[in-house]
Formats: structure tokens, sequence, C-alpha cells
């Protein structure tokens, strides 16, 4: 006889298996839908045509016929000017935003790199970053500003560190790793304007800084830099941040940065803040 | 899921990749959702189909605020609902009818392939009213809490929860009296 526990067990378990072959088939069919609703972008409302990979060749081209001609649409205004983007509104949309991902790629010339690119997670109590090479995760850096801990996990040699940091360390790694600093840093250079531009569909509007003072004190010291941050049009959030600087010194190599991928205000749940620790991992010291 | 959120942000940019891991990664969950609610595989593979092709359509209003697959789930347990309505007016059923079951050998195109225990278990959830069906199935096979089943189904919470224990119960009379037969 069964409980009722055996039959949740049943229906969570049950064992099912979809076919390879029209897996594929199904998948290709969707990705036909994908580059056709890229064609037309902004994606266009379709009707409902059924799995028609099941169905005939001809309601296929049938259903494809059907794809409307692309929608112009005008630039959405608020949050900024007619034309452009309200800079002095951008650092308290930074500041308001719950939580934001953005991928941060550094390159260093004369070095080879030791990663492809990081992963930057943040809200205003916690970050963590996630090194990727190969599209692997190799490390991770969980930061709690309340607890002030720092915990690195490096993957390689299944080991993590756990740090407890001083106010002022907390606060330094914050501003290391945080766009909304790297902004107001912008902001208050002296800056030129770029004009706009299109930037992954989005309609952008750009600063750009020659400033020695970008970098500061805290910086390496520099020869030269240039450093362009392009916002949205729409939104006021920053989509594409990049700088290069030139070392100081004979032996001056070139460091350039890139921060996009940039997801603003989002939701972050605080698990995705506590650090994933595999059982079979050493503490180091 | 973080991992989620990144593959939203390429997918809603254009990334076939993106898209190509979503799909891998949620398709047979939902595959087993659908079979589940609808009992018929066609109708089933159907649903799951227009739930990627509206995902994709729709890429450019999407945002994600929950889970990517409670959403997608979501999109399907919604879909299945209208199938099944749809199933009823055409042909005049009860709400506690349900299509039949197609075995796996019906046609030479399946998608879903069911063990002979999920076959069982379909049988017997086929056999309970709709409302209870989905809840148990939402609840059981998700783990979606009760708030959320009930938001989706228009219903208060108690309702959903007292839908859950009734369709479990049935469900395991069912199953009881199958085995001893």
């Amino acid at each position: 006889m069964r409980s009722p526990e055996n039959v949740e067990k049943l229906i969570k378990n049950a064992e099912m298996h979809s076919d390879p072959e029209t897996n594929q088939a199904v998948l290709k069919d969707l990705m036909d839908q994908f580059d056709k609703t890229q064609e037309q972008e902004p994606a266009v409302m379709q009707p409902s045509i059924g799995r028609t990979i099941m169905k005939s060749p001809i309601t296929k081209l049938a259903a494809a016929a059907v794809i409307i001609a692309a929608v112009l649409i005008g630039v959405s205004q608020f949050g900024g000017s007619a034309t452009g983007v309200a800079w002095g509104e951008v650092i308290g949309k930074l500041e308001a935003s719950r939580g934001l991902i953005c991928r941060s790629t550094m390159t260093i010339s004369n070095r080879p790199g030791e990663e492809d690119y990081r992963m930057i997670y943040g809200c205003p109590t916690h970050t963590r970053t996630d090194q990727y090479e190969a599209d692997r995760v190799t490390g991770s850096l969980y930061c709690d500003y309340n607890a002030r801990t720092m915990v690195r996990i490096d993957h390689d040699d299944k080991r993590y560190f756990r740090h407890t940091i001083s106010e002022q360390m907390a606060q330094g790694h914050r501003d290391e790793i945080s766009p909304k600093v790297w902004v107001q840093k912008l902001l208050s250079c002296e800056c030129r304007k770029l004009g706009q531009k299109t930037i992954e569909g989005i309609l952008c509007e750009g600063l750009e800084t020659t400033d020695p003072a970008f970098f500061g004190d805290s910086g390496p010291p520099v020869d030269s830099s240039m450093v362009q941050l392009w916002v949205s049009v729409e939104t006021g959030y920053p989509v594409l941040f990049e700088g290069n600087a030139v070392l100081e010194g004979d032996d001056g190599g070139r460091i350039e940065v890139v921060l996009d991928q940039f997801q603003w205000d989002v939701e972050l749940d605080a698990s995705e803040f506590e650090p994933k620790i595999p059982p079979d991992y050493e503490l180091a010291d | 899921m973080l991992e989620d959120r990144l593959l939203v942000w390429k997918f809603k940019r254009g990334g076939k990749d993106a898209f190509c891991r979503i799909y891998e990664k949620y398709r047979d969950d939902l595959l087993r959702l659908a079979i589940s609610l609808l009992s018929e595989s066609e109708a089933a593979e159907d649903v799951v189909h227009d739930v990627f092709a509206s995902f994709i359509r729709n890429a450019g209003q999407f945002r994600l605020t929950g889970s990517l697959r409670g959403y997608l789930a979501t999109c399907v347990a919604n879909r299945a609902r209208n199938a099944n309505r749809a199933y009823r007016r055409r042909h005049g059923s009860r709400s506690d009818e349900t299509p039949p079951t197609a075995s796996n050998a019906a046609r030479p195109d399946r998608w879903i392939i069911c063990s002979d225990e999920l076959k069982r278990l379909n049988d017997a959830l086929a056999k309970l009213p709709y409302e209870q069906r989905e809840t148990v199935i939402l609840r059981a096979q998700l783990g979606m809490k009760f708030g959320r089943i009930a938001k989706s189904q228009g219903i208060p919470i108690k309702t959903a929860q007292s839908r859950y224990r009734i369709g479990l119960d049935k469900l395991r009379s069912q199953l009881n009296s199958e085995a001893t037969k």
C-alpha cells in the first residue's frame, strides 16, 4: 500500500525521456523562429503556429509568411532630456538600483591572462565575483560587507580562504569593483561628449575622459589613459564602460578594461551571495 | 539562479547559444509537466513547443523576476489549462474527463517517451478533476508553493491546499486499487 509520501515521491521521480532526434528537430524549428525574430527586430507578435516541425512544410512556409514587418520605435524619453541622457540623474539611478550584474574583462599587454572574464554580482550589502576561463568558473570571491567577511574559493586547487576584513578594506573592495564608483569618478573628471551610437541594439550616449584624475592617487601611475562610458538613452543606465591606460615607466604595459552585459536593478536572492563550498574543498590558511 | 539570469540576458540580446542552453536545461521538465497535466502526448508536445516559441517571440518584453524554471512551468500550466478547456468544449465533456492517454507507439514522431511507471501514474492522474490534478502536479512534481499555485489558479490558498490534499488521497486510492488488482 502506498503512503501519501510515497505517492508524492512517485510524482516527483517517475521517469520520462525525450526522443533525441525529435529534440534536435524541434530545436531547429525554434532556431528558425529565433532567426526570424532577430531579422524582424523588435520581436513581433506572431500567431501560435503549433509544433510545425511535426507538420507539413507548407504550413511552415505559410507561418513564415505571416511574420510582419518590423515596427519602428521612437526613443523613450523618460529619465532624460528630449534627445539624450540626463547625466546628472545617472548616479541617482545607480544608487537606487537594488542589484547589479555585469561582466568585467581586463587585458594587460605582455602578460598572459589567467582568466577570460569575471561576472560581478552586487547588492548594497554583498558582492560576488566569479572568475571564468574557457566558460568554466575557476574561482569565486564572496564579500559580506555587514559581517566584513571575504571568502575566496579556488576551484582548480580545491581550496578556499576565509578572511575577516576591516571596514576600510571592505569599503576599498566595494569601490574597486563597483561600476557606480567608476561612473562617479568619470563624471567628476573633465569629460567630452561623444554623441550617440547604438550598442547591442540599445541607443546610447557617451562621455569620454582622458583626465589622469580618473585614476587618482589610488590607481597605478599612468602615462596616458582614456575612459568611455555609454549610457542608454532610454533607461539612463550604463551599457558599456571601456577604459585603457598605458602604465608609467619603460616597461609600462597597456591595460584595457571593459565592463559590459549590465543588468541593473535586478532582485538578487540573498542565497546567491552565500559561499557554495564543495565538501571536498580544504580550508587554506 | 544566477546562471539563468545570465542566460536570459544573453538570450534577450540575440544569443542563440543561450536559448539552446535554456531549451536543453528545461525541455524535459516541461514535457514531463505537460504530459502529466494533459495525459495526451501530442497536445502536451504542442504546449511545450508553443511555450518555447512564445518565449522567443516575446523575448524583448521578458523580464525575469523569479525563477526561469517557475516562469516556464507556469506558462506550460496556463497553456495546458487552456488546451484542456478547449478539449472539453469540443467534446462537450465534464471537467473531470480528460483526453485518452496515448501510448508511446501511437505516433512515429513521438517526442515524449514515458516509463511504464509514469504511464500508470498519468492514467491515475487523468481520473482526477483537472483542477485537483494541476494542483497535485504543480506541488508534488515542481515543488511550487501553495501561494503561487493559488495565484495562478485565481483561488484562495486554502482552496489550493484542500485541492492538493483531496487530490493526493484520490490518487493514492487509485494507485492502491490498481496494485491490488
